[in-house]
C-alpha cells in the first residue's frame, strides 16, 4: 500500500510539467538563497499566487522545492562570502574557515551532501511517521516552548568555550534585541523609537546580515590586504569523497533527526535546529576534532546542513497534521498548494492531500542530482569564492542541468 | 589596538544601549518593562566582567591595525548612499555605491561590478516595482520608470 502511494508521488512529480516546475522553483531559490538577506519565505511569498493557478502537485512540488533549494543556497553565501543566506548561520563558523584554507570545494561537497541526506531522511519521516509525530506536536504547549527555549539558552555555555561571559553578554545582547516590537502580554510596542518598521521586531535576516556581514565588510575597510589572500580559485574538488562522508555520516544522521524533531515543533525551525545540531555535533565529535570547531571542522558543516534541510520535513507533518505552520517559510507552500481549494487540516481531502505529501517525497529523489550535478557543473578551479555574482551563477547552471534532464 | 582596549569600547558601547533602552522603559507597562530591565542589568554586569577577565588575562593580544580614514571614507560613502537614495532614487544610487564600493573595498573588478550591477539592477525592478508594485525610490527617474 505504502509503495504504491510513493510511486503515485513519483509518477506525479516526474511528470514533465512537475519537472518544469520543480527546476524554476530550484533556479529562482538558489539564486534567493545565495543572495543574502533574501530568505526562503521571501521566494515562497513571490510565488504563491503562481500556483494558485496550478493544480495541487504541481503547485506543492514548486513550492517544496524552492523551500529546500533555498535552504542549500544559503549555505552557498555562508562559505565563500561568510554570509549566511538561510538561518543555518552555524555553517558560518567551519564553512568560511575551510574555504579561507583553501578548501572551499571541500565545504561545498560536505554541506551538500549533508543538505541532500538531509533532505532525504526528513522525506522519509514524513512519509512514514508524520502521523505520529503529528500528535507528538499537538503535546507541546507553552511549557515545552519554554524548555526549547531554555536549551536553546543552555547552548551558548556549549559555543562559548573561550570565554563564558562573553557567550552569555553575546546571548543577553541577543534576548534584548528580541524584545525590540510589540510586547506579546501587553500588546505595547516596545523599544520601537517611533518608527513603525520596528514594530515587528528586527528581523532574524537582518539580524544576521548585521552580525556576520558587516563584520565581513569591515575586515575589508580595516586592512584591505586582508582578504586578499583569501580569495582565490577554489583548487580542490567538489566532489563528495566517500571516505569523508563516511566518517560524517552518523553526524550527518543525528543531525537529521534532529531536524526533524524542531522542525515538528511549532514555532521552530532551521534556525533553532542548526544550532542544536552543530551543539551536538561538538559534543559527540571524536577529541581530535573538537578544537578544530570554529576553524574548518568538517562536522561543523554537517550538522548544521542535514539539521537545516531536515527541517522541511517536519514543517508539513505539523501543517498537514495539526493544521499549524511551523514557521512561516512552509505555512507558505502548504497554504499555496491547498489555499485555493483545500484547508490544510486532518479532515481536508484525503486524496489530495497524500498525493502532496507523497509529492514531496519524491522531491527527495530528485536532491540525488544535486550530488552529481554539483560536481559536473563545477570542477575544481571553476569557482572563486568572495564573489557574490558567482553565486548566483551556480543557480543558472543548476537550472541549465534540470531543463536537460527534463528533456 | 589591544584586546583591552576593543573590549572597552565594546563594554562602553553596550553598556550606553543598555542606559538609552532602560530610559524607554520607563514609558512601558510593569509586564513589559520587567523582563528588559533584567537584560539590562545582565548586560552591564557581563560588560564589567568581560573587561575584568581581559585585564587579568593580559592584554598582550594585539588587535588589527585600524585604517582610521579608510573607515572615515566608507562611513561617508554609506552615509551620502542612505541620504541621497530617495531624492535621487534608488536605481541611479545603488549601482553607484557599489561600484564605488567594490572598487574601495577591491572586491571584483570595475568591469564585473558594472555587469553585476546591471543585472541586479534589472532583478530589483523587474522583481520589485514591476511584479511585486513596492513603493521603490524612483527620484529623478520617476517620469521614466514610474510610469
Amino acid at each position: 500500500m505504502i509503495w504504491d502511494n510513493v510511486l503515485l508521488g513519483l509518477s506525479h512529480v516526474l511528470l514533465p510539467i512537475n519537472l518544469l516546475a520543480i527546476a524554476a522553483g530550484t533556479i529562482i531559490s538558489l539564486l534567493v538563497g545565495a543572495i543574502p538577506g533574501l530568505s526562503a519565505t521571501m521566494a515562497i511569498a513571490i510565488l504563491v499566487p503562481i500556483t494558485f493557478a496550478m493544480p495541487p502537485e504541481t503547485g506543492i512540488s514548486m513550492l517544496a522545492a524552492l523551500y529546500m533549494a533555498a535552504m542549500y543556497g544559503g549555505s552557498i553565501a555562508a562559505i565563500l562570502v561568510r554570509t549566511p543566506g538561510t538561518p543555518a548561520a552555524a555553517t558560518v563558523l567551519d564553512g568560511y574557515p575551510m574555504a579561507a584554507k583553501g578548501e572551499a570545494g571541500r565545504a561545498l561537497s560536505i554541506s551538500l551532501t549533508a543538505s541532500f541526506v538531509g533532505g532525504v531522511i526528513s522525506s522519509v519521516v514524513l512519509l512514514t511517521l508524520a502521523p505520529l509525530l503529528g500528535r507528538v506536536a499537538i503535546e507541546f504547549g507553552p511549557v515545552e516552548l519554554a524548555s526549547v527555549a531554555v536549551l536553546g539558552m543552555t547552548i551558548i555555555a556549549s559555543l562559548s568555550q573561550e570565554s563564558t561571559i562573553k557567550g552569555l553578554l553575546a546571548g543577553c545582547l541577543g534576548l534584548l534585541l528580541s524584545t525590540i516590537g510589540m510586547d506579546p502580554i501587553s500588546g505595547s510596542p516596545r523599544f520601537t523609537f517611533g518608527m513603525i518598521e520596528l514594530f515587528s521586531g528586527v528581523s532574524f535576516t537582518v539580524a544576521l546580515i548585521g552580525l556576520f556581514s558587516i563584520p565581513q565588510v569591515l575586515r575589508l575597510i580595516e586592512n584591505d590586504l586582508l582578504d586578499q589572500a583569501q580569495r582565490g580559485h577554489i583548487d580542490d574538488s567538489v566532489m563528495p569523497r566517500w571516505k569523508e562522508i563516511r566518517k560524517l555520516m552518523p553526524t550527518i544522521v543525528r543531525s537529521s533527526g534532529i531536524g526533524v524533531f524542531t522542525g515538528l515543533i511549532p514555532g521552530t525551525g532551521g534556525d533553532t535546529a542548526c544550532w542544536f545540531a552543530y551543539n551536538e555535533a561538538k559534543r559527540f565529535a571524536p577529541e581530535s576534532e573538537k578544537p578544530l570547531f570554529g576553524s574548518g571542522s568538517p562536522y561543523g558543516i554537517a550538522a548544521p546542513e542535514s539539521a537545516n534541510n531536515a527541517v522541511v520535513g517536519g514543517g508539513p507533518g505539523t501543517h498537514h497534521f495539526i493544521g499549524y505552520p511551523r514557521q512561516f517559510g512552509y505555512g507558505n507552500p502548504a497554504g499555496g498548494a491547498y489555499g485555493p481549494r483545500h484547508h490544510a487540516r486532518p479532515h481536508a481531502d484525503d486524496r489530495i492531500r497524500r498525493r502532496c505529501l507523497y509529492a514531496v517525497v519524491g522531491l527527495a529523489g530528485l536532491q540525488f542530482f544535486h550530488v552529481w550535478h554539483r560536481a559536473w557543473l563545477h570542477p575544481p578551479g571553476s569557482l572563486r569564492h568572495a564573489h557574490p555574482k558567482q553565486t548566483a551563477g551556480c543557480g543558472y547552471f543548476r537550472f541549465q542541468h534540470y531543463w536537460c534532464f527534463c528533456h | 589596538m589591544t584586546a583591552l582596549h576593543k573590549e572597552s569600547l565594546f563594554a562602553l558601547f553596550v553598556s550606553a544601549l543598555g542606559v538609552l533602552f532602560w530610559v524607554q522603559t520607563s514609558t512601558l507597562t510593569d509586564s513589559a518593562a520587567m523582563f528588559p530591565r533584567l537584560l539590562i542589568v545582565m548586560i552591564i554586569l557581563l560588560s564589567a566582567g568581560m573587561l575584568l577577565q581581559t585585564a587579568r588575562r593580559g592584554c598582550t593580544i594585539e588587535g588589527l591595525p585600524v585604517n582610521i580614514p579608510r573607515i572615515a571614507a566608507y562611513l561617508a560613502l554609506l552615509l551620502a548612499y542612505v541620504f541621497c537614495a530617495e531624492p535621487v532614487g534608488y536605481f541611479i544610487v545603488t549601482p553607484v555605491f557599489i561600484v564605488v564600493a567594490s572598487a574601495f573595498l577591491r572586491a571584483m573588478s570595475l568591469k564585473g561590478a558594472l555587469i553585476a550591477n546591471l543585472g541586479f539592477s534589472l532583478f530589483i525592478y523587474a522583481l520589485f516595482v514591476v511584479f511585486l508594485h513596492l513603493p521603490v525610490p524612483l527620484g529623478l527617474l520617476e517620469n521614466v520608470l514610474g510610469g
